[in-house]
């Protein structure tokens, strides 16, 4: 689309209207509860880089323990799904609790409630979008019995949350799950110690969610709900 | 690391210098006070994710850009979606009393800024960074990507626009057929 020309004659009535409309935005100000919510973004951005800071000092021995964690997680896979033909449950919920390996997605450009990671067409979501304390960091790419998984790990005022999909078709749900629907999602709930996993199907894949701590369900409900 | 050695980073600790300022713009954008504080909130979340080098912006002129974007994403992410049920009585208009000593300068402002976010994309987005926000012809250029001369032409052709939405009677006003 072109822009045309400016007459000259409109020019003192548009200026005053520049005028006017300046004069008027200087009487609008941010209201309190915003700025409430900005400062505690900035707070939680403050502590993330003090954390980056610390890990960074400690580098080499997060490397160290990154690989060994890769290494047990390699041996009980093998162990627990030797012979099977199918990934089980445990097998994909170990995943979803295991540190990342790689950076964080990155949101996606097109769609702010997406990030940049995805399994057989599903797509990880953008927790931030709607929980702004609740960010990425960081993405772990594993293979399970021939399918291929995609873990993003997601930091929050609760703690980390792993999200784990598994590729092909739906793994058998885990036993003594309790079922609940909410929005609509038909969602299986299973307690393994500490920790309290979610999990149900998207576009035909499992997906598992896990986190710990109390209160953690229901922000696991919340987010395998949110769409 | 920055990129390149002459770019620098965006201090986290100076974007409260621009909460009244880029909420303006969201006003003018969003046309209502509660999608404006959302937009305001995720452009912040967005530029706090993760450290950000500026080359040739200033800061405010960068934060308007990811408003700008972000607020587009949002309308792309809405059309979507089937439009919400309003549940809020907020989310109706602009805030008509923000300042009791000068409610009529509120009621102005309200006006204003509802009117331009009814104005053409382009010629808003020229309007919000020039007139609302007060950056320069030049920085608003920047911001915008786009050249001087368009972000004159555009600004010129919506106070144009608003100045005859201002002066029509408004649509109670207008007498009706019979």
């Amino acid at each position: 689309m072109t822009d045309r020309p400016i007459p000259h004659d409109e020019g003192p009535q548009t200026d005053a209207v520049g005028l006017r409309i300046r004069a008027a935005a200087q009487s609008v100000e941010a209201p309190p509860r915003l700025r409430a919510r900005l400062a505690e973004q900035r707070a939680a951005a403050d502590t993330r880089r003090e954390r980056g800071a610390h890990r960074a000092r400690r580098r080499l021995p997060v490397v160290v323990a990154a690989g060994l964690a890769a290494v047990a997680v390699a041996v009980v896979l093998a162990v627990s799904g030797g012979g099977a033909s199918s990934p089980s449950f445990d097998q994909a919920a170990q995943l979803a609790i295991s540190p990342p390996t790689s950076a964080a997605p990155a949101s996606d450009p097109n769609d702010a409630r997406i990030v940049q990671a995805a399994v057989g067409g599903v797509r990880f979501p953008n927790y931030a979008y709607q929980w702004p304390r609740w960010q990425a960091v960081g993405t772990r790419r594993d293979r399970l019995i021939g399918r291929d998984t995609v873990s993003v790990t997601y930091r929050g005022p609760a703690g980390d949350v792993g999200y784990t999909i598994v590729d092909g078709a739906p793994l058998k749900e885990p036993s003594g799950a309790r079922h609940i629907t909410a929005g609509g999602v038909r969602l299986a709930v299973v307690h393994r110690g500490a920790r309290t996993l979610v999990t149900w199907q998207r576009g035909g894949h499992t997906c598992v969610l896990a986190g710990r701590g109390p209160g953690i369900e229901q922000q696991l409900v919340r987010f395998a709900t949110w769409a | 690391m920055p990129p390149e050695g002459r770019a620098r980073p965006l201090d986290p600790q100076r974007l409260g210098d621009h909460v009244d300022r880029l909420y303006r713009a969201a006003l003018a954008l969003c046309g209502n006070t509660h999608d404006a504080e959302d937009l305001v909130q995720e452009t912040y979340a967005r530029v706090l994710a993760r450290p950000r080098f500026l080359r040739h912006d200033d800061d405010l002129g960068y934060l308007l850009r990811v408003l700008r974007n972000t607020f587009i994403n949002r309308l792309r992410s809405q059309r979507r979606r089937p439009a919400p049920v309003e549940l809020d009585d907020e989310r109706d208009g602009l805030p008509r009393s923000t300042d009791p000593r000068h409610p009529e300068a509120a009621l102005e402002a309200s006006e204003l800024l509802a009117e331009i976010a009814r104005l053409p994309g382009d010629q808003r987005d020229a309007v919000v960074a020039v007139d609302v926000v007060g950056l320069s012809y030049r920085e608003a250029a920047d911001a915008l990507r786009t050249k001087e001369a368009t972000i004159t032409t555009r600004v010129h052709r919506g106070r144009a626009r608003l100045a005859r939405a201002l002066q029509a009677p408004s649509p109670e006003a207008k007498p009706r057929k019979p």
